[in-house]
């Protein structure tokens, strides 16, 4: 798989709903969150989806890590289907696909240390790089490694999701609003950080943000989300010059973009 | 960034439950060496003796000796309740891990006979069961578990819905790692504090329950003795033979007040919050 050709990710009519409530004992209340959507990244391209927040964002991460039943369509990475096997992403493909979280207090175990994290992803994955390797690469002394998650900072806390996320070498990695939680000073650290490890691991990025600012940075192509579907997909200087729809137009402005 | 390192300390509630509960422990394990009697020989002679130098809470309508059979009698209400926590709490800890993280109609069908369950007295059902089946320890011990995982697993379930949707639970999911390391290394560590809790309340419970049922002849079966038993042997004159009777009240008073200090106790030390 290593020269794979074609798009990494393949994202084909995907819908997903939820239940909101039994209607009774046989039968529940349903809200689609995702509504029929496609789209392709390339290795090594940042896909990003921009839209206000309960548009469902975060649902197709959701879906592509199978932490939510997809209702209707086909996932597919570097050509495996992931929706198959009782609707659990095959386990040889689990360690090319990490996210990082939004809220980094709820990211990392509060009961066990740092390192144990790391110790135990190396118990199932022996030939993934070293913690104390990957901690410097984020930017963390390894003495992080002894400490409880609510010992960090906020900055440290994403720093280490990035590393536990970097630590089973994945080809890809979801990130859900990932600095949005975080001060300017920070979020621009973690930001170039992103950039940085993007060119030297060739990563692929789905990034998902309500803040155009972040993905105009990191993004080759966003797609504009508004209630469950995608309304437009262009590059960030095309949607910023050109708009197609009138919802990406207003938007932009809420956002102090145009 | 040695300070990072984590020391915790004990609550004043936990050390005064253990002192209270070491103290009863030790005098149930080895206050058999300050007695030189048995706790099953009756000696008539001696029956209804008061509290004395040679029997120093005197003795019951049989002349046993009461200080001996408080001591027995402890290590069996010990043992029945350590028992049956044990095996309801197992039981409890493991419906509700996996009800809460399979979900769907597993969970709907298994909760709801859950709440069937639960809608039962368990005392009555006890009492039904033993009346016609007779009573054992064995079977004290099973019954009692058997009616009393219910609320444990209401408990886990409700906790492992909350943490399955717990970012690190993801991230750990997204890592590969199993579900049965997920279940019992990630999330039963964070929920832990709960279960304590909810074990201290079932021990204290199980000794109530088992001493009601040896109070109405129903648990332990003479001539062996627990703390209920040796109630029940008091209630003919309590107010006259006072020493049969009061004692073995303040035994459990003073078991279920340690265990209900240890949980408060555990409770806060388990607090992730707390291990700075």
């Amino acid at each position: 798989m290593a020269n794979f050709q074609g798009p990494i990710l393949d994202v084909h009519n995907l819908c997903v709903e939820y239940s909101t409530g039994s209607v009774n004992l046989f039968s529940r209340k349903r809200k689609s969150a995702v509504k029929n959507i496609s789209f392709q990244i390339q290795t090594g391209e940042c896909f990003a989806v921009f839209g206000e927040s309960g548009c469902g964002k975060s649902s197709i991460i959701n879906a592509i890590l199978a932490f939510v039943p997809v209702t209707k369509g086909l996932i597919q990475f570097e050509n495996q289907n992931l929706l198959h096997l009782f609707s659990s992403v095959p386990r040889w493909i689990r360690p090319q696909i990490q996210p990082v979280f939004q809220d980094f207090h709820q990211a990392l175990n509060p009961r066990r240390q740092i390192g144990s994290l790391f110790k135990e992803i190396r118990s199932i994955y022996p030939d993934r790089p070293d913690s104390a390797e990957l901690l410097n690469r984020v930017g963390l002394h390894c003495d992080v490694l002894h400490a409880y998650p609510h010992q960090l900072s906020g900055g440290q806390k994403q720093r280490v999701g990035l590393a536990r996320a970097l630590s089973t070498n994945p080809k890809m990695l979801l990130l859900d609003e990932p600095v949005t939680s975080q001060d300017l000073s920070i979020a621009a650290q973690i930001l170039g950080l992103l950039k940085t490890l993007q060119k030297e691991r060739k990563l692929t990025f789905l990034l998902v943000s309500h803040n155009f600012s972040i993905l105009r940075l990191l993004a080759d192509q966003v797609a504009i989300m508004k209630d469950g579907g995608f309304l437009e997909i262009n590059t960030p200087g095309q949607l910023i010059a050109n708009p197609q729809h009138d919802y990406t137009e207003s938007i932009l402005k809420q956002s102090g973009i145009r | 960034m040695n300070n990072l390192h984590t020391k915790s300390k004990m609550g004043g509630s936990l050390r005064a439950g253990c002192g209270i509960l070491l103290f009863i422990l030790l005098f149930i394990l080895i206050g058999r060496l300050l007695t030189p009697y048995d706790h099953l020989s009756q000696n008539l002679a001696e029956a209804l003796e008061s509290p004395s130098r040679s029997h120093w809470l005197g003795t019951d309508h049989y002349g046993r000796d009461i200080f001996t059979r408080l001591i027995y009698g402890g290590q069996l209400t010990w043992i029945i309740a350590i028992f049956a926590t044990l095996i309801a709490i197992v039981i409890g800890t493991l419906v509700g891990l996996f009800t809460a993280w399979w979900g769907g109609w597993f969970d709907l069908i298994v909760m709801r006979l859950v709440d069937v369950a639960l809608a039962f007295p368990r005392i009555f059902i006890v009492l039904l069961v033993i009346g016609l089946g007779g009573s054992s320890i064995e079977l004290l011990i099973w019954l009692l578990a058997l009616f009393s995982w219910m609320e444990t697993a209401r408990i886990v379930r409700a906790e492992v819905s909350t943490h399955k949707n717990f970012a690190y639970v993801k991230a750990a999911r997204a890592s590969g790692l199993g579900t049965n390391r997920i279940l019992f290394r990630h999330i039963f560590p964070n929920i832990a504090g709960p279960v304590i809790v909810s074990a201290i309340l079932l021990i204290t419970n199980i000794i109530l329950v088992e001493s009601s049922l040896s109070f109405l002849g129903l648990g332990v079966q003479p001539p062996f003795a627990s703390w209920g038993t040796i109630l029940n042997e008091g209630k003919i004159d309590p107010l006259g033979n006072w020493w049969i009777s009061v004692p073995a009240g303040v035994c459990i008073l003073v078991t279920v007040a340690g265990f209900n200090l240890i949980g408060d106790g555990l409770r806060d030390l388990f607090d992730p919050y707390r291990l700075n």
